[in-house]
């Protein structure tokens, strides 16, 4: 099958209101998004979308909200935070507040990690004004390996 | 037996009659009504009315194959009526159309029956259109509600759910259950 992020997004939840004037969806209660093998369970889910429509941000919010995916090579990533951004043109997720990601058997907690779902890669970022550093835990066999073997070079998806 | 208890009895004799009386005509009434022997007291075809608000402006417009009109009852029943309503102070237009539209002349409610399509006529609205099987409109406040399932077609997404509150003044359009949503990714 084609890569999750080729994929149409699925969404879930009890309620729905829509601003029209500020093209802006809000999905409110048990709000579930689906994606190929991607999943984010949140409370609330704000579908936004710019004015010239090229954009489109989903924010999932939850105490916390959490995202978990099937990566290429077989094993799941997950993450929580109190705020999940995907940002569907770029296929760029950005967690924010209390935010943990683990992948591949490493673990990275920070207030921001920025994360490609296209290349898997992780761009974790502490936050300035609190002293909440970016700490990654590397599984043990990360260890023996020396310095962490980088993801087998996935096959090129055709370009959209 | 004294004559003021023949009197009581009398009194009583005659205000049961009277009230046997006036069932038997309310009876007579209701059947009339459920026999549907109300007439309409005018018809037209190919309809075309437009109503404008205290300041002169087109506030709604509305087309019908049929129309028949009763004036004891105040009610106006449109076949396949189609509506367009001009809410948020004329910034934008909506058409609602359906197989049969009664309309409520005392409150300006009309009821929308059977493959109800409401169409955005304005371009740019993220909402094309939505469809269901019952709707309610205010025409005053341009307040619409549903309780059946409606399904919503937007320009890169659609939803259904359960349940409509869409306030057109405001622009706000509300599913109240059991939603579902589809962004197409291009």
């Amino acid at each position: 099958t084609s890569a999750d992020y080729l994929q149409e997004v699925k969404i879930r939840s009890n309620t729905q209101s829509a601003d029209i004037n500020k093209s802006l969806i809000i999905f409110d209660g048990d709000v579930v998004v689906k994606q190929g093998s991607m999943e984010i369970k949140a409370n609330r889910l704000t579908a936004q979308t710019n004015e010239d429509k090229t954009a489109k941000v989903l924010i999932a919010t939850g105490q916390p909200a959490t995202y978990t995916q099937m990566m290429e090579n077989g094993l799941p990533a997950n993450a929580s935070a109190n705020e999940i951004r995907y940002d569907i043109a770029s296929n760029t997720l950005v967690m924010e507040g209390e935010a943990t990601l683990e992948q591949t058997g490493n673990k990275v907690t920070g207030h921001q990690i920025r994360y490609n779902m296209e290349t898997q890669r992780i761009i974790a970022e502490g936050s300035e004004n609190s002293d909440e550093r970016v700490i990654t835990i590397l599984q043990p066999q990360q260890l023996d390996h020396g310095d962490k073997t980088p993801p087998q070079e996935q096959q090129q998806s055709e370009e959209k | 037996m004294s004559r003021v208890t023949i009197i009581t009895l009398l009194m009583f004799a005659i205000a049961t009659g009277l009230y046997w009386q006036v069932q038997q005509k309310r009876a007579a009434d209701q059947s009339s009504a459920d026999d549907g022997t109300y007439q309409p007291d005018f018809v037209a075809t190919e309809l075309n009315s437009r109503v404008y608000d205290e300041a002169g402006n087109l506030s709604s417009r509305v087309h019908a194959d049929s129309m028949e009109h009763y004036q004891a009852l105040n009610l106006t029943i449109f076949g396949a009526p189609r509506y367009n309503v001009f809410p948020n102070e004329g910034g934008s237009q909506w058409q609602l159309s359906a197989k049969t539209g009664t309309l409520n002349n005392d409150t300006q409610n009309v009821l929308l029956e059977e493959g109800v399509l409401i169409e955005a006529i304005s371009p740019n609205e993220p909402i094309k259109n939505i469809t269901t099987s019952y709707l309610e409109v205010d025409l005053n406040s341009m307040i619409m509600t549903s309780n059946k399932a409606l399904f919503v077609e937007g320009d890169d997404f659609d939803l259904t759910g359960v349940g409509l509150f869409a306030d057109l003044n405001e622009n706000k359009v509300n599913l109240l259950k059991q939603v579902e949503g589809t962004y197409h990714v291009e």
